[in-house]
C-alpha cells in the first residue's frame, strides 16, 4: 500500500476522467491541431480550444487567446522572463523562489543583461502583512525595475504571497508582475486581471490534476513577449516571422494535445469540488500532520504556522534524503533534499541538509498522516534516534 | 471538384480564431463548422467557418460584433 505524499512534485492519483480523456484523445482524435483539414486534426484543435476557454474562465481573463500552452512551468517562466526583459533592466524576486525563477534570472544577471534583487517575504516574521511585504519590495525598486517575479505559494512550505496587493503595488508603479503559480494553481483562487498579473505560469500536472508534459502561461492584458523559440505552428507558413498574435506567436511546434485533453478534465474536477473546499481539506490534513509531528520526538517543523498543502520537517539524527528513503521503504512517498529551492531553504534555515517535504492533494486521507506517524516512530526506533 | 452548394465561408486565420468564431455563431444559434480554407495552399494553414449562405448577413453581424476579423468572404464556393 502506497501513501503518496509528494503532490507538490506531481499529483497522484488523478481523477478518473483525466485518465479517460487522455486515453480517449490518444486513441481517437489525436491529430495535429491547427494544421490539417481532416476530422482528427480539427477534433484535436477543438479540445485545445475547449481547454483554453476553460482556463480563461478559471483564471479570470476575458480573452482565451491569452492562454498559452507550453511544456511545463519552467518553460513558461523562462519564456515570460526572457521574453520581457531588455538589457539594463532590473528584476525583483522573492527569497522563496524555486530554481525555475532563480536560475533564469541568475543567468541573465551573470551575462550582464539584467540586475536583480531579492526581497524578504518575511516568512519568519510574526507581524508579517501584505503592507510590510510590499514595503520590502518598494525598498528595492529602482528607476529601471522592469518586473517583480514571485511564487504565489512556496514549494517547500505553505506560505503564500499576497498577489492582489503586490499586483496593485506593481500596477501603480508601472512594473510588470510575473507569478509562478506552480504550487497554487488548483489550490487557491487566482484571477489574473483582478490581481493585475502580467503573466501567470503554471503546470498541468500539479494542483490542476492534469498529465505531465504541459504548462500554461496566462498573459495579462496588453502584454506581448519576445518569443523564446520559433518554429512551425501552421500559421503564415511562408513567412520567416512568427505571427504577431497570441497564442500562436508563442506555440511553435506540435502541441501536447493528450496532456491538454487530460488537463481539461482536471480543471473540471477542481471546479466541481471547489477551491475553497480543497484549501480547507488540505489545511485540515496539514493541521493533523503538524500535530502528529509535534508529538513525535526529535522532529523540527519549518514555517509551521502556515497551514496548507505543504509541510517541511526534519528528524534529528538522520539526513532528509536518508529519511525519505526510509519512508519509501515503509510505502510512504515524500521528497527529501532541497526541492530545487536554494533560496527557500536558505530562508527557512535548512540549506545545510535540506528537509523532508510532505505535500497533500485531494486524494489524501487522514490515514496517510497516521501511517506517516507510525513509520516515523518505527524509523526512530530502528535508527536508535533518542 | 464538387458542385457549387449553399455553403458560404469566412476565412479567418488561425484555428483558434476560427473556433472562437464558431463559438460566437453557435451562441447566436447560427450553425457553422470550422474548415481549413482553400487559400491555405498559398499562405499556410488558414481556417474559417462555413455556414449556410442564407445566414450571410447574420454571420457578418455576429463576427463584427465579436471583433473577429475576416480575411475573405467566400460565397457559394465548392468546399
Amino acid at each position: 500500500m502506497i501513501n503518496y505524499l509528494d503532490n507538490a512534485a506531481t499529483t497522484f492519483p488523478k481523477p478518473q476522467a483525466v485518465y479517460d480523456e487522455t486515453y480517449r484523445c490518444m486513441t481517437r482524435y489525436c491529430g495535429n491541431p491547427g494544421r490539417g483539414s481532416h476530422a482528427m486534426s480539427l477534433a484535436a484543435a477543438k479540445k485545445i480550444f475547449e481547454c483554453r476557454s476553460l482556463l480563461a474562465d478559471f483564471f479570470g481573463v476575458d480573452e482565451l487567446e491569452r492562454i498559452i500552452f507550453t511544456l511545463n512551468t519552467t518553460y513558461a517562466l523562462n519564456a515570460v522572463i526572457k521574453g520581457l526583459v531588455k538589457k539594463g533592466d532590473h528584476i525583483i524576486i522573492s527569497d522563496m523562489e524555486h530554481n525555475a525563477v532563480f536560475r533564469p534570472v541568475w543567468k541573465l544577471a551573470s551575462e550582464g543583461i539584467i540586475e536583480y534583487d531579492i526581497f524578504s517575504s518575511m516568512i519568519n516574521i510574526p507581524r508579517r502583512s501584505p503592507t510590510l511585504i510590499c514595503a520590502k519590495i518598494a525598498s528595492l525598486v529602482r528607476p529601471n525595475t522592469k518586473m517583480v517575479v514571485c511564487s504565489h505559494a512556496s514549494n517547500i512550505c505553505s506560505a503564500t504571497l499576497p498577489l492582489k496587493e503586490i499586483g496593485e503595488f506593481c500596477r501603480k508603479r508601472g512594473i510588470l508582475f510575473v507569478v509562478d503559480a506552480a504550487q497554487s494553481a488548483g489550490h487557491y483562487p487566482i484571477k489574473v486581471d483582478d490581481m493585475n498579473i502580467s503573466a501567470l505560469c503554471l503546470p498541468s500536472h500539479k494542483g490542476l490534476y492534469g498529465p505531465q508534459g504541459c504548462g500554461v502561461i496566462v498573459l495579462g492584458r496588453n502584454v506581448t513577449l519576445d518569443t523564446l523559440i520559433e518554429g512551425g505552428n501552421g500559421v503564415n507558413s511562408l513567412d520567416g516571422d512568427m505571427p504577431s498574435f497570441s497564442p500562436e506567436r508563442y506555440e511553435a511546434g506540435t502541441m501536447p494535445t493528450p496532456a491538454v485533453a487530460g488537463l481539461c478534465e482536471g480543471v473540471k474536477a477542481i471546479n466541481e469540488i471547489g477551491l475553497k473546499e480543497i484549501a480547507e481539506y488540505e489545511s485540515s490534513l496539514f493541521i493533523s500532520a503538524r500535530e502528529m509531528l509535534c508529538n513525535t520526538p526529535n522532529v523540527s517543523i519549518y514555517a509551521p504556522s502556515y497551514a496548507g498543502p505543504t509541510l517541511l520537517f526534519n528528524l534529528r539524527g538522520i539526513s532528509s534524503e536518508a529519511l525519505a528513503r526510509e519512508l519509501d521503504s515503509h510505502g510512504i512517498c515524500v521528497r527529501g533534499g532541497f526541492h530545487c529551492s536554494a533560496l527557500g531553504h536558505k530562508t527557512l534555515g535548512t540549506s545545510e541538509d535540506g528537509a523532508v517535504r510532505i505535500s497533500f492533494g485531494i486524494f489524501n486521507k487522514q490515514s496517510d498522516v497516521e501511517n506517516l506517524g507510525k513509520a516515523l516512530t518505527r524509523i526512530s526506533a530502528e535508527q536508535n534516534i533518542k | 471538384m464538387k458542385e457549387k452548394n449553399d455553403e458560404c465561408s469566412a476565412e479567418i486565420g488561425s484555428v483558434t480564431q476560427a473556433m472562437k468564431a464558431q463559438d460566437f455563431l453557435s451562441a447566436a444559434a447560427i450553425p457553422s463548422k470550422v474548415i481549413k480554407s482553400r487559400s491555405s495552399s498559398r499562405h499556410g494553414c488558414i481556417y474559417g467557418v462555413a455556414y449556410s449562405c442564407s445566414q450571410e448577413n447574420n454571420v457578418r453581424a455576429v463576427l463584427a460584433n465579436a471583433r473577429i476579423s475576416v480575411k475573405h468572404w467566400n460565397q457559394n464556393l465548392p468546399l
